[in-house]
């Protein structure tokens, strides 16, 4: 198959691209990979040892038609027969346009817009009544005066100030959560979530949804350390049945179509859903390595073959990430700064 | 229920102690390592002191604090 993947980014905050990339050499489930970056800096694009050929596409920002051109480009000039998106800002272009991809003869695997919808950050809380798990108290606000109106009628701090697809602070009075608000806002809108703090210990699974309520895969995993963007550094895999069953209860309830990421807080009583990323995490070339290869099984899926389902893989693992250097000529910077 | 849980701990000469449950690790000092290998081997929190007693020549009473405080921690962390 020759394969389409976003996400090159693999930087101090990492796009899963480079990790679903390598997970699909390793298993030798694509014949040709093609990297799909937004930003000529993306290190992705300069590893010419996992990825055959670099597009540099439109931000999704700029709409669905100026990306579909350029990957109907992609599609005659590297014949790609499948996509991979990583991103969470493009997800809901993909999504919505897959019927269009199809016909253009790329195929993707991704959830319907109301699965998509269903585990939004603004919705989260309905998902979370109806598989039956615990969501801390959040409040949803769409301006400064909403938030200050909060701060007086609830005045409990610290809060987390969430963004809708990124970010996240703690603040600790109404002038650091005013500062968050309008920082996150201004990058990534409204509206901004306020979320009560859990304590517990963070755990996180990645999974993979076939469409029909069935899970094909999963691990998890606890971040040992995490970097100032609380990006796991080191990590570790676990066993947790909790967990596990709650993936089970989520792909069964919504038929997620496709990868997903759980992060979850683990108190001494019970466990907390915070957050439902509807795409691989960049962490995911720890679940490969483990044994549980979930972008190679996302590729049978859209094949529609039969996939592994298989969970079992070793506790007790440990993951380190580590920098390193490429050194390659400016001619190659500027033939992606120039390519868009 | 505590038994499962504790057989599931993993440890070392060392002491480090790795919960695959959480993922949370430990260091545990020479009488928690004690205490943890004997309470995996289902002996009672009194024979567990006895045992200390004998082992590290203290009081009674100060074995069955130190029993009584690893037990403590367990619960503190979710593992008893």
């Amino acid at each position: 198959m020759r394969v389409g993947v976003s996400g090159m980014n693999a930087t101090d905050n990492p796009g899963p691209g480079v990790p679903v990339v390598r997970s699909l050499k390793e298993a030798k489930a694509a014949s040709h990979i093609v990297g799909l970056s937004y930003d000529a800096h993306d290190p992705g694009n300069y590893m010419d040892f996992l990825i055959d050929r670099v597009y540099r596409m439109p931000y999704p920002t700029k709409g669905w038609n100026a990306l579909c051109e350029a990957l109907s480009q992609v599609k005659r000039e590297s014949n790609i027969d499948a996509i991979i998106p990583c991103l969470d800002v493009e997800l809901p272009l993909y999504i919505r346009n897959q019927e269009q991809l199809r016909q253009l003869g790329i195929k993707t695997f991704l959830p319907t817009e109301d699965q998509f919808a269903l585990r939004s950050k603004e919705k989260l809380i309905h998902l979370c009544n109806e598989i039956d798990i615990t969501y801390p108290e959040t409040t949803l606000v769409n301006s400064i005066d909403e938030l200050e109106q909060w701060a007086q009628s609830s005045n409990d701090w610290p809060v987390f100030v969430k963004g809708r697809y990124y970010k996240a602070y703690i603040a600790f009075n109404l002038a650091e959560a005013v500062h968050k608000f309008t920082e996150i806002a201004s990058e990534w809108g409204l509206p901004i979530l306020l979320q009560k703090p859990t304590p517990g210990v963070e755990v996180n699974l990645v999974g993979l949804g076939d469409g029909e309520g069935g899970l094909c895969g999963s691990v998890a995993i606890k971040k040992l350390t995490t970097t100032s963007l609380g990006k796991i550094w080191t990590g570790v895999t676990i066993e947790h049945p909790a967990l596990k069953d709650l993936a089970e209860r989520f792909v069964k309830y919504t038929r997620w179509r496709g990868p997903f990421e759980l992060e979850c807080i683990q108190s001494p009583e019970c466990i907390s859903l915070i957050e439902i990323n509807p795409r691989f995490p960049a962490w995911v070339y720890f679940a490969t390595a483990v044994g549980i290869n979930l972008p190679e099984r996302l590729l049978q899926l859209m094949q529609n073959k039969d996939v592994d389902s298989d969970s079992k893989y070793p506790v007790g693992k440990y993951f380190v990430r580590y920098t390193y250097e490429m050194v390659t000529d400016i001619s190659q910077f500027f033939r992606f700064a120039s390519s868009v | 229920m505590l038994q499962n849980r504790l057989q599931q701990l993993a440890t070392n000469d060392e002491g480090f102690c790795f919960d695959p449950r959480t993922g949370e690790t430990y260091q545990l000092n020479e009488t928690a390592q004690v205490v943890l290998t004997e309470l995996k081997k289902g002996r009672t929190e009194a024979e567990v002191a006895s045992l200390l007693v004998s082992g590290f020549g203290i009081s009674h009473q100060e074995a069955e604090t130190d029993t009584q405080e690893f037990l403590q921690l367990l619960k503190m962390n979710g593992i008893a």
